[in-house]
């Protein structure tokens, strides 16, 4: 009985091995391709989303850059020979995450890509704001996840709110190519302000 | 008199940090007497101070502030518009061999920082690379922030190639222990975040705020709201703290950026969390391990003078109230300090900023004792830079999204797998004071008392002294020291530590049941936000801070159906807020309500493709729920704990990803049949209202939150503590006060508006506490902890179901 345990476990371990040997093999290294201006400023103005690219001077107010050229970085230096991660996976272009296929023409995408995906985000990121904001989105990469065997079209971007009085905030985030749904956000800035009363909700009741 | 809070008694005030002041002064002419005078000529101290120009200092160099300027005219009442001249010392600093304040990092990253005044200004040049300005000029302010800036990064840097050998440098044998540090980390610049450029604005264009942007990789310090020439620029305690954030993020995502990951873990996702009181604490220590001799307190100038909002770090501070000093029995400790705020200690206060104090002074304590002559002797700059190791070590492994925690790891030592790894730190193993204090004494542990490499003194720092120490801190909330992780096969054989519970003596661990509604009498079940202006607000907010996502677009914009009557209704977008108990004796802390999905049902349709559709809940819980007449699922012939997955009492080892398994959405409801009312799920009702797929929250992508979905990024809450029989409500707010939630402490849900009036819910919510007994241990395996794939489970929490019905 022991034994049979014993070499059930075994048999275990050696598949967690190879799941977890599949899954080193979906690491990806960051392909940083960077689109030539492509950050985007969106503003709510008389109950209209006017939308344009952003200046240099926006650009500086929020400390973004606009990039020049369309580059693929990083540049190797002979040290990164040792670099242990494997190369990324791409499909269609667009660098894969996740568990990957090994044929990826049979995989099912759950969505597809639509031009007016940054469209749909600057809208949903504004319809509901009170305060007077100016939205800045860059696309940053473009990538395919696949998670439960579908795979999903998603855009990596950066997205900037300035608010009156030069009060901004910023946060990465993984959008849906098609709907320009928000999925996952990353890097939200932290404040350290001071004086500033926490904002608080009396409840409207009890259940 | 109540316990806590109320009973602090304020120490008489005195001048901040006075023994700095005084220690300062001292120094001030010594350090000027030790001038090894490269100035030239004309350099000279006058009635006007330095004179700070070109002509008196050599290429490369200039003149910065060597403490905020409290500190420096030792005048805890110093008024705005003094001559910063005044302040400045005869020697030169080293700023830059550069006609711009530009930093070369190492590993040839050509522009790692760089300052400029504001965001409208470009970079001002000096053509003969010289940095000296009157004190009260931008230039001053910009060079100030660059030479600070500049130290902070080279210590950092410095550290790290000291820690990358200390560990990968043991050459032939490699590290001694499974370092965090990925040994190919300078390569790929994970030292540093790639090779982007840290910009930071020394006059940025804000008010009484300072600010890390990790998107924008910047760093904006700000002025004062009344008096506009204070700059917190001229503060280098809270310059050391700006960069202690982007230290934090960069040692979370070493592992993360040197695998050239995309996607990045942040330490704290919610307006008041522990993870987030953390940074906060290690930001105040960067400050701590930056300044010489050791400062502990930080923003005498930007923040405690015209806004009485400094921190000390050291309990002996004069800042601090009475009862508090560095002895065993009166550290400032958790989770009793949590919401203390010096400046007010009668008011308490949940912010991350102020918890964060209890870290930061368990690492100045920590410190300390590397230093004492009696035990370490160490100086304060190696004693620093061990306690860094271990900090950086600690980030390294706990915000790995690879999940491997060391490259001599298998996947799942921390952090499940690659997939899951951010759920798990942003929801269901998030980092908190046990997490963190568990991994500082790993690595305290295995770098200090390690007999090969005897660093304290030619011996070892002893466990059980570290053990006391974190104890005196009420931060031995961990039984053992977890070294062989939580993997699924690996995370219970490796040999662990564990942690000599005599040490225990301060810091309580509470069951996990006493957790629970107010039990008495009229309390109700939940408070409620539905009110249109409140909820809209709310929205506004955490979706400009990037905290949520985008609503269904089955809720409509401007939110029309919040109508505040305190009810669930259709379409609305609700906030809710649970009444929740400590039945204890003792303070609970860091409660945490999860309404994410977990596994929880037992699906049906297992013999289609995902997602499944049809199943019935698992009553295996100890919650009671469902009854089996009530559409419970059948267990009967299922093994516990089971190895058959899809049963109820096998818990998912990849949170759902693996055949027969799947999640589901913490909210159930009730459906009437012919014969009895019965709990299913949402995609069962949905069938039988016939309501078309595409209608659901989700979209027809996905129907199992087809009507009640709890909004991404608000799908927790959490409570910073609950005091002894107490309910959260009466343990934040002063007596007589009502009760106010803030971001944290809500969660939100969104409601379609397809649901029927009259229709029933309840909702299965997880909860759980920092300082929990039986929350993260496996008594069966040695009090090892749990590991990570049992966290999708019910067994590590509390259930807490939630009823309510929707009307209009
Ligand atoms: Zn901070």
């Amino acid at each position: 009985m022991k034994k049979i345990l014993f070499l059930s476990f075994i048999i275990m371990l050696l598949g967690g091995i190879i799941t977890l040997q599949d899954q080193i093999d979906s690491l990806i290294s960051d392909s940083q391709i960077i689109e030539e201006d492509s950050w985007t400023t969106y503003e709510k103005k008389e109950d209209k989303l006017v939308q344009s690219p952003s200046t240099s001077k926006e650009l500086k107010k929020i400390g973004a850059e606009q990039t020049k050229k369309k580059s693929l970085i990083p540049k190797r230096s002979l040290s990164s020979v040792q670099m242990k991660p494997k190369n990324y996976k791409t499909y269609q272009g667009r660098r894969i995450i996740g568990h990957i296929k090994k044929d990826m023409n049979d995989i099912n995408f759950i969505n597809k890509v639509e031009k007016t995906w940054k469209d749909k985000l600057s809208e949903k990121l504004l319809q509901h704001r009170d305060r007077q904001a100016k939205l800045f989105i860059k696309s940053e990469n473009s990538v395919i996840k696949i998670q439960n065997g579908s795979a999903r079209y998603l855009e990596q971007v950066n997205i900037t709110f300035l608010f009156k009085g030069d009060d901004s905030n910023s946060f990465k985030a993984f959008v849906d190519s098609e709907t320009g749904e928000i999925l996952n956000t990353w890097n939200r800035s932290i404040h350290d302000k001071v004086n500033v009363k926490a904002i608080k909700f009396t409840p409207d009741g009890t259940l | 008199m109540k316990k806590g809070f109320f009973s602090f008694n304020k120490k008489k005030k005195q001048p901040a940090s006075l023994a700095g002041l005084m220690l300062l002064t001292l120094l001030l002419p010594l350090l000027e007497s030790c001038l090894t005078n490269t100035a030239e000529k004309s350099t000279r101290r006058s009635q006007q101070g330095v004179i700070n120009n070109s002509n008196t200092v050599a290429t490369g160099f200039g003149r910065i502030l060597q403490d905020n300027p409290i500190i420096l005219t030792g005048n805890p009442n110093l008024n705005p518009g003094f001559n910063i001249d005044m302040l400045l010392q005869l020697d030169q600093d080293f700023i830059v061999n550069d006609q711009f304040l530009s930093k070369t990092c190492i590993n040839n990253i050509a522009s790692c920082m760089s300052v400029t005044a504001d965001q409208n200004t470009p970079q001002f040049n000096s053509s003969d690379a010289k940095w000296a300005y009157p004190g009260n000029s931008l230039e001053f302010l910009q060079v100030n922030t660059f030479g600070h800036l500049s130290k902070t990064i080279d210590r950092f840097h410095e550290d790290l190639q000291d820690l990358h050998t200390l560990t990968w440098g043991n050459i032939p044998f490699g590290p001694t222990y499974n370092t965090a540090i990925p040994e190919f980390i300078f390569p790929n610049n994970g030292h540093w975040m790639g090779t982007s450029n840290l910009k930071t604005f020394a006059n940025c264009d804000v008010i009484n705020d300072a600010r890390f942007d990790p998107a924008a990789f910047t760093i904006c310090l700000g002025r004062d709201l009344e008096f506009d020439d204070v700059k917190f620029a001229q503060d280098n305690t809270v310059i050391y703290h700006e960069f202690g954030h982007a230290l934090n993020m960069i040692a979370m995502n070493m592992r993360n950026n040197t695998l050239g990951l995309i996607e990045k873990s942040d330490l704290g996702y919610l307006f008041y969390d522990e993870a987030g009181s953390i940074g906060e604490g290690l930001a105040d220590y960067a400050s701590y391990m930056m300044t010489y001799p050791q400062r502990p307190h930080i923003g005498e100038w930007a923040l405690g003078r015209f806004n009485l909002q400094s921190r000390p770090l050291r309990e002996d501070d004069p800042l601090h109230v009475a009862g508090l000093d560095t002895e065993d029995d009166s550290r400032l400790s958790y989770p009793q300090y949590l919401l203390y705020d010096p400046n007010q200690p009668e008011k308490p206060i949940e912010d991350v900023h102020y918890a964060g104090q209890i870290i930061s002074h368990f690492l100045v304590a920590l410190t300390e004792d590397f230093m004492s002559s009696s035990y370490c002797g160490m100086t304060q700059k190696l004693a620093t830079s061990y306690v860094m190791y271990m900090v950086v070590e600690s980030l390294a492994e706990l915000g790995d999204i690879s999940a491997l925690g060391s490259d001599n790891n298998t996947v799942g030592y921390v952090n499940l797998n690659q997939v899951h790894a951010l759920e798990w730190i942003k929801n269901n193993k998030p980092i908190n004071f046990r997490s963190f204090s568990q991994a500082i004494a790993k690595n305290v542990n295995r770098i200090m008392n390690d007999f090969g490499n005897p660093r304290c003194a030619g011996g070892v720092y002893n466990k059980d002294r570290l053990e006391r120490l974190l104890d005196s801190y009420g931060l031995l909330l961990f039984k053992n020291y977890n070294e062989d992780g939580n993997q699924e096969f690996l995370g219970h054989v490796g040999g662990n530590n564990l942690v000599n519970d005599t040490n225990r003596l301060k810091t309580v661990l509470i069951p996990k049941d006493l957790l629970m509604y107010d039990p008495n009498s009229g309390a109700s079940k939940a408070f409620i936000i539905d009110g249109r202006s409140n909820v809209k607000s709310a929205y506004d907010n955490l979706s400009a801070s990037g905290q949520v996502g985008s609503l269904s677009s089955q809720i409509e914009a401007d939110l029309p159906f919040n109508n505040g009557n305190a009810r669930v209704s259709p379409g609305e977008l609700v906030g809710i807020s649970l009444n929740l108990y400590n039945d204890s004796n003792s303070e609970m802390a860091g409660i945490q309500i999860l309404a994410n999905d977990w596994d929880h049902v037992k699906w049906d349709d297992t013999a289609l493709p995902k997602p499944y559709k049809k199943g019935k809940l698992c009553n295996t819980f100890g919650d009671n729920f469902p009854l089996s007449s009530e559409g419970a699922a059948d267990t009967s012939a299922e093994a516990n704990p089971s190895l058959n997955a899809g049963d109820c009492n096998y818990i998912t080892r990849d949170n759902g990803d693996q055949l027969n398994e799947q999640l589901a959405p913490v909210c159930f409801v009730e459906i009437s049949e012919a014969s009895a009312t019965k709990w299913g799920l949402q995609e069962e009702f949905r069938e039988s209202i016939a309501l078309e797929p595409s209608n659901c929250l989700s979209g027809s992508s996905d129907t199992r939150d087809c009507f009640i979905r709890m909004l991404k990024g608000a799908d927790q809450a959490i409570y910073s503590k609950i005091n002894p029989k107490a309910n959260y409500g009466q343990s934040i707010a002063l007596p007589g006060q009502t009760i106010n939630f803030s971001f944290s402490n809500i969660i939100f849900m969104e409601i379609s508006p397809w649901i029927p009036p009259g229709t029933t819910f309840n909702c299965r919510f997880r909860t759980r506490f920092s300082n929990c007994e039986d929350c993260y241990n496996n008594d069966n395996f040695s009090k090892d902890d749990h590991l990570d794939y049992e966290f999708s489970g019910g067994e590590a929490f509390k259930l807490i179901n939630f009823q309510f019905t929707v009307i209009d």
